[in-house]
């Protein structure tokens, strides 16, 4: 139980309304959309602005107290929960989009504001321009936690992930300072720290202030969903159409099982025949449009197509991504837990990776429904469970464990768009060599040498103590 | 332990092979940075040779300058110190070309014109520079170099994907990896992009590809006044219009446009690219808003003539030759809608120009390289007064978000000038650079901060 004493010096900097300290207040936030659980919390903060983040990370400094900072926690590999207890800063009421140019086509927001809000502020604003990134959480997950992770989504393929959009950050570093790094115009001098700081998943400072790049609306976009016999097929055809030279919007690809689980939640009607769906996204410009269309249509062909529908209207097309959408909620209704795996391959190697993925499913007897960002490689095969059984929680995430070095062996990466966080931390050697991980703490070590600022993640436990 | 220079050269031709070792002054003058010159200057043939030599150098310890192609070697303060040219020409090879996957792994000698050969049988393309650059991938990657069609294609921190470098102390790491979704730890890719060799030595580099566009065109438009071209590109960017460059350039610049431009005209630019109907069709709505805008004279170019443009947007960012007179570089950055404001400040022409200020404009990065001619003077006079224009005309910058880079200076300038200006993150590069490169043994001096 934290003295008044402390709870008072926190409220004095936040306003006492701000700091949550009762035990359930306190309990709520020691998880998140991971299978992870972290220490009992010493308080809740909810400051408002960046100095007063420099105030409390000054605080937390004096009394060698570990701190994290939260958006809304939607994380699913741990990277916000609060493995060592301390202060959660929580960052919801700083959630004001700033400012909109859309001649300069920036925009500056607090990390608090929640990507679809902003989406929506920016339609809103009618100049045809937006903050491309849409991670599946969109709905419910907030920029400065997008920034944090270096989120994906769905059309990374061809307008990239996160980072890709952010052109400058406010951060409170963790000796307080605040400091501006980037800009509203790219190529500042020096080294690209905002490239540098976005997808460090909150160890090396708090975000305070985010710009965002915008981006013009295509002129016109094609939603197509077709359906193959096996994966397999499906696969070859994402390959065939990239190789091709087309770059379509998105390349969202779902086997039979991922299928079966959606249509029992929300009845979309996908053929029982089918072993996989594509959902294909073109977009750009009207003229010389359906010449691509025709050409999909055909490479879609050569490998094996049963069907290929393009949706008529905008509410149909909507109806294919909502689909998508529900995909990892449909998962919920198999079991009472589900386990959600994320790697990358490269794009040629996904026919074996998900493959080797449901292999891997047979030998631990567990039902693995594959779905993935197929332009991209990334791969996340859905794993229901039940967290209650026993020792069921420990074989699910050996299971994902074996998916992510095979991951690596394919010459992919354990993690494409959703972070290290505690659940990866420790298949980090997988990818880079004790001195390649050493290299990179001192980033860490640079700001942050007493590790209080969402400490003990990312780095193997081995290197950073339990 | 100090190492004397004669028992490193020793080591260096043990490691190296004497012909890969050079020393005496007129062997490393090629070398040379202003009046600057190294002691020594090898050329390893290995990514691990590099390590090797850096982990001799350490033991010295040398100061170190990595070199690729030397084209931007007129970038950044000139070296404090400088005793070893490094050079990485001999890390030339292309490590993999996975056309399916449109990934390149190549080591960081490799000229970025030889990837445009290679890739172009499959009709892929590296979005960075145009096909004649000669510039290595590793100098590109230093000096934060994107392509001419960065609007559509992505700047070069969105194309990298991985990188290997060497460390001050000698050790080989690797960063990022081949696939373009990867958050496994930090990004430290981006720690190297533009760093200017001040953490470590990029040894290889993997760089995503993109698919050739089928129809690759440019429309130069000739506007009689600034103000018209700059609302035109205005105009285009808020039309549904996505060009691949969009660009304006004084009269100075325009030797390579098939066009005739006046004095205090402006010639516009616009790169479009993609499927036949859709840059047809793009053509003409961008000639129809220029020419509301009041542009002239336009010509549509494409194939050798629009490489040559390309060729020339090229020249422009480099350093002159030493036959032309003395000019002063500046790159410099601003929001787009200031640029016309930026562009009318650069015209009034500072004290010490000996001609007009011409520049190449790129509207969409908000991004200007301006030549400042120069009456050759080499008193201090002289820099009093660049140093005071500089610093006012930055102050200036800043108040619109910008930066203002000196890029290129006459070595008679380059030590007594402040190349870099105050760049956000300053102090954060330092505590890096602590980390990295404690001895300060690799570029000491032409880095940002002073580093």
């Amino acid at each position: 139980m934290p003295s008044r004493q402390t709870l008072q010096e926190l409220e004095a900097i936040v306003g006492p309304s701000n700091v949550l300290s009762s035990r359930a207040e306190r309990s709520v936030y020691t998880y998140d959309a991971s299978v992870f659980r972290g220490r009992d919390l010493f308080a809740v903060v909810l400051p408002d602005s960046a100095q007063q983040i420099a105030q409390l990370v000054r605080w937390c400094q004096h009394h060698r107290i570990p701190y994290i900072a939260r958006g809304s926690g939607t994380a699913i590999s741990g990277g916000s929960i609060p493995t060592h207890g301390g202060i959660m800063i929580e960052l919801s009421r700083m959630n004001r989009v700033l400012e909109v140019d859309t001649v300069n086509r920036f925009a500056v927001v607090e990390p608090g504001v929640i990507n679809q809000d902003l989406k929506r502020a920016l339609s809103e604003h009618g100049f045809g321009q937006t903050y491309v990134p849409d991670p599946g959480s969109q709905v419910v997950s907030t920029v400065g936690g997008n920034v944090a992770t270096n989120a994906g989504g769905m059309h990374c393929l061809k307008y990239g992930i996160t980072s890709n959009h952010i052109l400058g950050l406010e951060v409170v570093l963790p000796n307080g300072e605040i400091v501006e790094i980037g800009g509203r115009i790219p190529d500042q001098p020096g080294a690209d720290l905002t490239g540098l700081f976005v997808g460090s998943e909150g160890t090396l400072g708090i975000v305070t202030q985010i710009i965002v790049r915008l981006m013009r609306l295509p002129e016109m976009v094609v939603t197509q969903l077709a359906l193959f016999k096996t994966v397999e097929d499906a696969a070859s055809a994402v390959s065939a159409i990239i190789t091709d030279g087309i770059l379509p919007a998105a390349l969202e690809l779902l086997d039979q099982a991922t299928m079966r689980a959606i249509d029992q939640a929300i009845h979309v009607g996908y053929p029982e025949h089918a072993g996989a769906a594509l959902i294909i996204e073109l977009d750009g410009f009207q003229d010389g449009m359906q010449r691509t269309v025709d050409r999909v249509a055909q490479l879609c062909k050569s490998n094996a197509v049963i069907s290929i529908e393009t949706a008529e209207t905008p509410q149909d097309a909507e109806r294919l991504w909502l689909s998508r959408r529900a995909a990892f909620g449909a998962m919920a209704r198999l079991a009472t837990d589900s386990y959600i795996v994320d790697g990358c391959v490269p794009r040629t190697k996904l026919p074996e990776a998900l493959r080797r993925v449901i292999a891997i499913g047979e030998r631990y007897g567990l039902p693995i429904a594959n779905l993935a960002h197929a332009g991209d490689g990334n791969l996340h095969p859905a794993i229901p469970f039940y967290k209650r059984q026993p020792g069921e929680t420990e074989k699910v995430l050996q299971a994902g464990r074996e998916i992510l070095a095979m991951c690596v062996e394919l010459g992919g990466s354990i993690t494409g768009e959703h972070g290290v966080g505690v659940e990866k931390q420790n298949e980090m050697p997988l990818m880079y060599s004790d001195t390649e991980l050493e290299v990179m703490r001192r980033i860490k070590l640079a700001h942050d040498a007493e590790d209080l600022c969402n400490p003990k993640k990312i780095f193997p436990l081995q290197l950073v103590g339990a | 332990m100090m190492t004397s220079p004669d028992v490193l050269v020793s080591r260096l031709e043990a490691l190296l092979g004497a012909s890969a070792v050079r020393s005496g002054a007129a062997e490393v003058a090629p070398y040379a940075i202003g009046a600057c010159q190294p002691t020594v200057a090898v050329q390893p043939d290995s990514v691990e040779q590099v390590a090797e030599v850096l982990s001799l150098a350490a033991r010295a310890p040398w100061a170190v300058v990595p070199w690729g192609q030397g084209t931007q070697m007129h970038l950044g303060g000139v070296p404090a110190r400088y005793d070893l040219a490094l050079s990485l020409a001999g890390l030339n090879r292309i490590v993999e070309y996975d056309a399916a996957n449109l990934i390149l792994i190549a080591e960081a000698g490799v000229p970025l014109r030889e990837v445009y050969r290679q890739a172009l049988p499959e009709r892929q393309f590296l979005p960075l520079g145009f096909a004649g650059t000669p510039a290595t991938l590793g100098g590109l990657l230093a000096t934060n170099t994107s392509g001419v069609k960065r609007a559509r294609y992505g700047a070069l921190r969105d194309l990298l994907l991985g990188v290997k470098v060497a460390l001050p102390e000698g050790a080989l790491v690797r960063f990022g990896g081949r696939v373009v979704k990867n958050v496994a730890g930090y990004d430290m890719n981006k720690l190297f992009v533009g760093s200017l060799g001040a953490f470590g030595v990029v040894v290889e580099t993997c760089y995503r590809l993109a698919a050739m566009p089928e129809d690759d065109r440019l429309l130069a438009v000739v506007f009689p006044r600034l103000s018209q071209a700059v609302a035109a590109a205005a105009a285009v960017q808020a039309s549904p219009l996505q060009p691949s460059a969009l660009m304006f350039l004084t009269a100075a610049a325009t030797a390579a446009l098939p066009l005739s431009v006046e004095t205090d005209q402006v010639a516009l630019l616009l790169n479009i690219d993609g499927p036949h109907e859709a840059v047809e069709r793009q053509l003409r709505d961008a000639e129809a808003l220029c020419e509301q805008h009041g542009g002239r004279d336009c010509a549509r170019i494409r194939g050798e003539a629009l490489l040559s443009v390309w060729e020339a947007h090229e020249q422009w960012h480099a350093a002159p030759p030493a036959s032309e007179p003395a000019r002063l570089q500046v790159q410099l950055g601003v929001l787009p809608s200031h640029l016309e404001a930026v562009l009318r400040a650069l015209a009034e022409l500072p004290p010490f120009a000996s001609g007009r200020v011409s520049w190449w404009t790129d509207y969409v990065h908000g991004q200007v390289v301006a030549h400042i001619p120069l009456g050759v003077s080499e008193s201090g006079d002289s820099v009093r007064a660049v140093r005071a224009w500089l610093a006012e005309f930055r102050m200036q910058v800043r108040d619109w978000h910008g930066y203002c880079i000196l890029t290129v200076a006459p070595s008679s300038l380059r030590p007594h000038l402040d190349m870099w200006g105050e760049s956000p993150g300053g102090a954060l590069l330092r505590l890096y650079k602590q980390q990295f490169d404690p001895q300060a043994m690799l570029n000491p001096g032409r880095y940002v901060a002073g580093l």
